[in-house]
């Protein structure tokens, strides 16, 4: 139940008073608010730590991602279970034991058993397998490893391997790039195209803003992930990786479009009645100055809220068709593409190697934290927002 | 009321339309079609199948002959993979015992969206009413997990909870090799000897036990959906000031939250029921593909992956017109309930 504001409840309620008469500034007001919402600033955190960890993951990651590994006979470690149990400790030294096949021959299982007589020490800032450090310089320094050559059986998989004997964890890692990237990559492009096509409709009206209103129409009528499988069916077998993610960000970003086109449409439908609009062209200045100096700085905040809850779709999506492995290809990674090995002999491989799960826990945080980053910013922008409350 | 309705059916035609040339052209520049895996063989038997299935045509022929077959005996074309005429491939193919992939997808996305209404509004005004509390903290973050939660996960993580912590499989044997339980048989729809028997209380009971993993993934995203613009929908009434009125007056909680609050804030909700169908489709669709399930939508999955191009243009068509459907559905709802909307 509600009490009759007083003058005394009005400015404690208030929490955004300026302090020593100074006015806040509009950008300042809405940092405050954000920071309130304890989880959305939060999953801010989580989203910086992840972006981070990915952008240097080839240091971060023990191993590179498309380096098999195999023992001395050319046999590859397929599906090693997670070795983050099997460490141990030599007083504060942790170290693993070497890898080991075992073989029951009364249950005909085979598995892998750690060789008690090897013991590799886990070692900081250790030189490992080569690789590229952020893609330029070629250096072999690992953050932590063992330091032992692709064939030697004392390897740390900290998440265990897929069927190559190649790690888990440094293809989470650097598949992150993919992953997390593609989202914002997306939205970008799509907002590119959306405030365009939905500026050019809302600022002009008229037979224009019709036109264009039809193809969003039409665009809006087509089922998304259906077409999207079917256009990456199109995209030729033979095309080289990279071209392939270009083709997929492509895909996304035309499926995409068009609801973002329509956000922005409205608000240049709200904001070209207002008298500085109307100043600005009694200035003389032209159209595309008016649109991008004057019209699309004071919708700036609305646009990026939008895009924050635009991304997580399509980091969904793009997990989706990887797994379906209609997207990203090798030797690129994803964390879809990650999970596709579940798909072949479905059952059998969800019973005996369950480890393949761990992308989907990375994707879910990652959406999660994407969720609850554009609420807190669509709360923080909105300045008549009092319904909520500090959020969760 | 009625010249708004009839117009926005007539728009429909040429929205369609366009849709069927975008559907059409896309599925064109696939490389390869069905004759391709001929042209290894021999160069004459791939002309012979590419003659005989019209595809030598310009492709402005092709698609004109496709949209003429429709528009007078609504044909949609002939699926040469399975030589039977597209329709029946998607939509009736099967028996009664085992029901067709039309019947399953309508059960399915009408059955969920059913149970995720009834779970969701509940859950949606109890937390708008305890507003705060770690009550409604939880519910919304059980929406969050719903929405975040990537559906091919969950449908795997389901299957492996199903699979091996549980191992209520229909087909479990200790494997000598594997040296563990192993079950199999949680997809599909029914287990074994089911599929073609005859209805009976003992097959309904294995249709339900397969069903609840689908209805879950299918369910979880629009739940939490559903749930979120419950709360936030009863949160805005419950701030009006008429709600304070009918406290004053002396009416109990109960009522005024269900009888001025809820029934307010159902109006917007009331224009979303149209658009849940397609916005399941999503969910439906990985669903399909990965519990194996006959639906419409593994027929359209199975065509693309196997090149049957008047399959899969008419599954996108299939699918755009349940979109336009839905739409013009919730546009009608909309201006039924809200009486402030102009039909202009």
């Amino acid at each position: 139940m509600k009490t009759e504001p007083t003058e005394e409840t009005c400015r404690g309620e208030w929490p955004f008073a300026p302090t020593n008469n100074k006015p806040l500034s509009q950008s300042r007001l809405i940092w405050r608010r954000f920071r309130q919402h304890r989880a959305g600033y939060l999953a801010g955190w989580v989203l910086a730590i992840m972006a981070l960890s990915v952008f240097f993951a080839g240091f971060l990651a023990p191993y590179p991602a498309t380096s098999p590994h195999s023992d001395a006979q050319n046999l590859p470690y397929a599906y090693v279970p997670p070795m983050l149990g099997r460490i141990h400790f030599q007083g504060l030294r942790p170290f693993v034991y070497g890898l080991k096949r075992t073989y029951d021959p009364l249950t005909s299982v085979r598995g892998y058993g750690e060789d008690t007589s090897q013991v590799y020490y886990l070692k900081l800032f250790v030189h490992g397998e080569p690789y590229r450090f952020l893609g330029l310089l070629p250096t072999d320094l690992h953050l932590f490893g063992t330091g032992q050559p692709p064939d030697s059986p004392g390897q740390f998989f900290p998440l265990g391997t897929d069927r190559f004997g190649r790690d888990l964890f440094s293809r989470i890692l650097i598949g992150g790039r993919i992953s997390l990237g593609i989202g914002p990559l997306v939205v970008l492009l799509s907002f590119a195209v959306g405030i365009l096509l939905g500026g050019l409709s809302g600022y002009y009206g008229g037979g224009t803003d019709t036109v264009i209103q039809r193809t969003v129409e039409v665009a809006m009528s087509l089922p998304r992930l259906a077409l999207l499988l079917a256009l990456s069916a199109a995209l030729p077998p033979q095309l080289p990786a990279i071209s392939r993610f270009w083709g997929i960000v492509a895909i996304l970003t035309l499926v995409g479009w068009a609801p973002l086109a329509r956000v922005v449409r409205g608000q240049f439908l709200a904001l070209r009645e207002e008298s500085f609009v109307l100043a600005a062209r009694a200035l003389g200045l032209g159209d595309l100055r008016i649109i991008f100096k004057h019209i699309l700085p004071n919708t700036a905040s609305y646009l990026i809220v939008a895009a924050t809850l635009a991304a997580p779709s399509v980091i969904l999506l793009e997990s989706v068709l990887s797994f379906f492995r209609f997207g990203v290809q090798e030797p690129l990674v994803s964390w879809g593409l990650l999970m596709a090995d579940l798909q072949d002999n479905f059952q059998y491989q969800i019973q005996f190697h369950p480890w393949l799960l761990i992308p989907g826990l990375f994707i879910f945080i990652t959406v999660l934290a994407f969720n609850y980053l554009g609420d807190a910013l669509r709360d923080a922008v909105d300045p008549f927002n009092i319904a909520e409350g500090p959020g969760i | 009321m009625l010249g708004y309705i009839l117009r926005r059916l007539l728009y429909i035609v040429p929205l369609l339309l366009l849709i069927s040339v975008i559907a059409f052209l896309v599925v064109k520049i696939e490389p390869g079609n069905f004759c391709t895996p001929l042209r290894i063989q021999s160069q004459a038997l791939y002309q012979r199948c590419v003659a005989s299935t019209g595809m030598d045509r310009p492709l402005v022929v092709q698609y004109g002959k496709w949209l003429w077959g429709i528009v007078t005996q609504f044909n949609f074309g002939y699926s040469f993979q399975n030589q039977q005429p597209v329709l029946r491939q998607l939509f009736t193919a099967g028996s009664w015992q085992s029901g067709t992939p039309l019947f399953w997808t309508l059960v399915l996305s009408l059955g969920t969206m059913l149970l995720s209404w009834l779970l969701a509004v509940p859950l949606g005004i109890y937390a708008a009413t305890h507003r705060g509390s770690w009550r409604d903290w939880g519910v919304n973050l059980f929406s969050y997990v719903g929405l975040s939660i990537p559906n091919f996960t969950l449908a795997i993580a389901l299957l492996w909870l199903l699979v091996v912590v549980f191992q209520v499989g229909h087909n479990c044997w200790n494997s000598a090799q594997l040296g563990q339980t192993v079950c199999l048989g949680v997809s599909g729809l029914f287990d074994g000897d089911f599929v073609s028997a005859p209805w009976s209380l003992e097959k309904f009971l294995d249709l339900l036990w397969h069903l609840w993993p689908a209805v879950l993934v299918i369910g979880a995203a629009n739940l939490a959906t559903i749930v979120r613009y419950v709360r936030s929908e009863m949160l805005d009434v419950l701030g009006q000031p008429y709600i304070q009125t009918a406290r004053a007056k002396g009416l109990g909680e109960r009522l005024v939250t269900y009888k001025h609050a809820f029934k307010n804030a159902l109006n917007p909700l009331i224009s979303m029921l149209g658009y849940w169908l397609p916005a399941m489709f999503e969910g439906t669709l990985v669903a399909a593909m990965i519990l194996q399930l006959p639906l419409v939508e593994k027929v359209y999955w199975t065509a693309l992956r196997q090149g049957d191009q008047y399959v899969v243009m008419t599954g996108l068509l299939f699918f755009s017109a349940i979109l336009i459907g839905g739409n013009l559905l919730s546009d009608l709802l909309l201006a039924w309930v809200n009486p402030k909307i102009r039909y202009q």
